[in-house]
């Protein structure tokens, strides 16, 4: 096993080194930077590239749209007017090691190859009553003195309607069909994004230690508007207390997980106490 | 008459005699019966360390990106391996700088501390009553006793960054008689976090008698907890046994993976997935009954 996800085995570096120089077509003598500047120069292909490239990435960050900001719940919604509350979940993600900042092709197969057995335990590691959150949510509205409904099945939130509907606060999909199926004025969404372990790279470097990981969203819609009345990004990066390079187990990582994935839940639960 | 008188005087001399043998050997047995459950091995002048709670949470650098400016294989190479030891560098940098910045609210407590030492230490712990290592002599640390275990505890204390709890982390070696290899255990006990406020005056008002005497109660837990493990069958537990634990070290909720493990006087104990020792206050009574003769020997 490489620890460390340092030691990069050399097969990989011969591959990355070959599709870099046949990316700039550098198969003959002279130097990299030569080639560039020549290129440029000429107005040739390395240049037309480069602006293709430059223009797409303004195009893609345009049109991306932007999360709704943090709207804290405001806990009269949950009772005024006895509104009937659905409590939902998306699927739950697998539970898995994430290595953001390993962009390219080779740097993925770098770092997946140098945390593979970190990969192997956290694949084990149980979701651990995260669908209880739901219950946990409506336990807590019907506490308050709302009427919750714990919806059984998940909600594919992909997978809903476009909603086209203007107004402020809106949520991107139509959620109104759950008011006649469930016969609800509110739905409570809970969707968890990532679990598991994340360590951050730059190419093929580890800048940091993994840490536990989750990031869920909740937010409920009046199914009347489709607007968000609560909408709350939750985010826990939990560290492994001393070392984390602790093969085949990584009980470090391992608890650190835990930390995370019971305080995601804690948060997510807490908007409604 | 006087033969007489003799006779009656030698004989109460003999009974007096028989009565004191009998008494010497009652009271040998008692020193038999109430002989240590185990001695404390001190480390003759050895200072306790004091530290800061350290939080890694956000340690680490982004994630991102990198241009490798390589001209050829070989450079490709250098590149990677010179940016490797750089964010390498970087992140031990990183990890003294926010140990160093942790340790910084343990000063005032090194300072209150200063003559307190390992022995001392041991002392208040011997001194606690309720525990298993109550009257617990103290001896050489290279002394094993014929009848019972030395523990060799090597602890480390840490103050909460908000001052208001105090963790132990104790190295601890048991030493048994007829056996070479000592049994080692890291055990981590935990405080009951003092109220918001002024918990810092609270700790080291007295010349710090509160921490030292928190010191030794956290210690004595963990003697205790660690003690009982000496005979379990496993250092580890399955996965079916292991539960989430939550507690405070300070005013900051901790979360740890762990298997139960038999509870004392004012704590529960658990094992952590790395086998460790975890001592939280169970803030009851629970556990507090005098020991039972099978725990005490």
């Amino acid at each position: 096993m490489i620890k460390g996800g340092f030691g990069l085995p050399f097969f990989m570096l011969v591959a990355e080194a070959c599709a870099f120089c046949l990316s700039l077509q550098l198969r003959g003598s002279g130097s990299v930077l030569a080639r560039i500047r020549n290129s440029f120069a000429q107005g040739g292909r390395m240049k037309k590239l480069l602006l293709t490239v430059v223009l797409g990435a303004l195009v893609l960050a345009g049109c991306a749209t932007p999360p709704p900001p943090a709207t804290p719940l405001a806990k009269a919604k949950l009772t005024e007017n006895q509104p009937r509350i659905g409590v939902v979940m998306a699927p739950l993600p697998k539970v898995d090691t994430h290595l953001p900042g390993a962009g390219c092709l080779l740097c993925m197969a770098a770092a997946s190859l140098a945390n593979q057995s970190l990969t192997a335990q956290v694949q084990k590691l149980p979701q651990d009553g995260l669908l209880q959150v739901k219950e946990d949510i409506a336990k807590a509205i019907n506490k308050k003195g709302g009427q919750a409904v714990v919806i059984a099945a998940e909600v594919q939130v992909d997978e809903l309607p476009k909603f086209s509907g203007a107004g402020g606060l809106v949520a991107e999909r139509d959620f109104r069909s759950f008011r006649e199926k469930h016969k609800l004025d509110k739905l409570v969404v809970i969707s968890v994004t990532t679990l598991g372990a994340e360590r951050p790279y730059s190419a093929y470097v580890p800048t940091g230690a993994p840490k536990g990981v989750f990031r869920a969203v909740g937010y409920m819609v009046d199914l009347q508007t489709n607007a968000y009345e609560w909408y709350q990004p939750v985010e826990f990066l939990k560290a492994a207390e001393g070392s984390w390079d602790e093969p085949p187990t990584f009980p470090g990582v391992t608890n650190a997980y835990f930390q995370a994935l019971e305080q995601g839940k804690d948060a997510l639960v807490e908007n409604f106490n | 008459m006087k033969l007489a008188s003799l006779l009656r005087v030698g004989g109460l001399a003999a009974l007096l005699a028989s009565h004191a043998a009998l008494t010497q050997a009652q009271q040998a047995q008692q020193v038999t019966v109430g002989a240590p459950t185990l001695s404390l091995g001190v480390q003759a002048d050895a200072a306790i360390p004091i530290k800061g709670v350290v939080n890694m949470d956000a340690a680490g650098g982004g994630a991102g990106g990198m241009m490798y400016p390589a001209p050829n294989l070989i450079g490709l190479m250098v590149a990677v391996a010179t940016h490797g030891v750089l964010a390498d560098s970087a992140q031990r940098a990183e990890r003294a700088r926010i140990e160093a910045e942790a340790d910084k609210v343990a000063v005032s407590y090194r300072a209150a501390s200063a003559g307190f030492r390992h022995q001392h230490l041991l002392q208040s712990v011997s001194a606690m009553p309720g525990s298993l290592a109550s009257g617990a002599p103290l001896v050489s640390a290279t002394h094993v006793p014929q009848d019972h275990p030395v523990l060799l505890a090597s602890p480390v204390y840490s103050v909460s960054q908000d001052e208001r709890g105090l963790v132990l982390d104790a190295a601890m070696e048991w030493r048994r008689p007829g056996q070479t290899e000592p049994v080692t255990m890291q055990a981590r006990a935990v405080t009951q976090p003092l109220e918001a406020g002024d918990a810092g005056k609270a700790w080291l008002q007295e010349g710090g008698a509160r921490f030292r005497q928190e010191a030794a109660t956290l210690l004595a837990h963990a003697i205790d907890a660690s003690f009982r493990q000496l005979s379990a069958s496993s250092a580890t537990s399955s996965p079916a046994e292991q539960q989430t634990v939550r507690y405070w070290v300070g005013g900051t909720k901790r979360i740890e993976r762990a298997a139960p493990l038999p509870s004392g006087c004012g704590y529960r104990a658990y094992r952590t997935l790395r086998g460790e020792i975890l001592v939280v206050p169970s803030g009851t009574t629970d556990g507090c009954q005098p020991l039972a003769a099978s725990e005490q020997r």
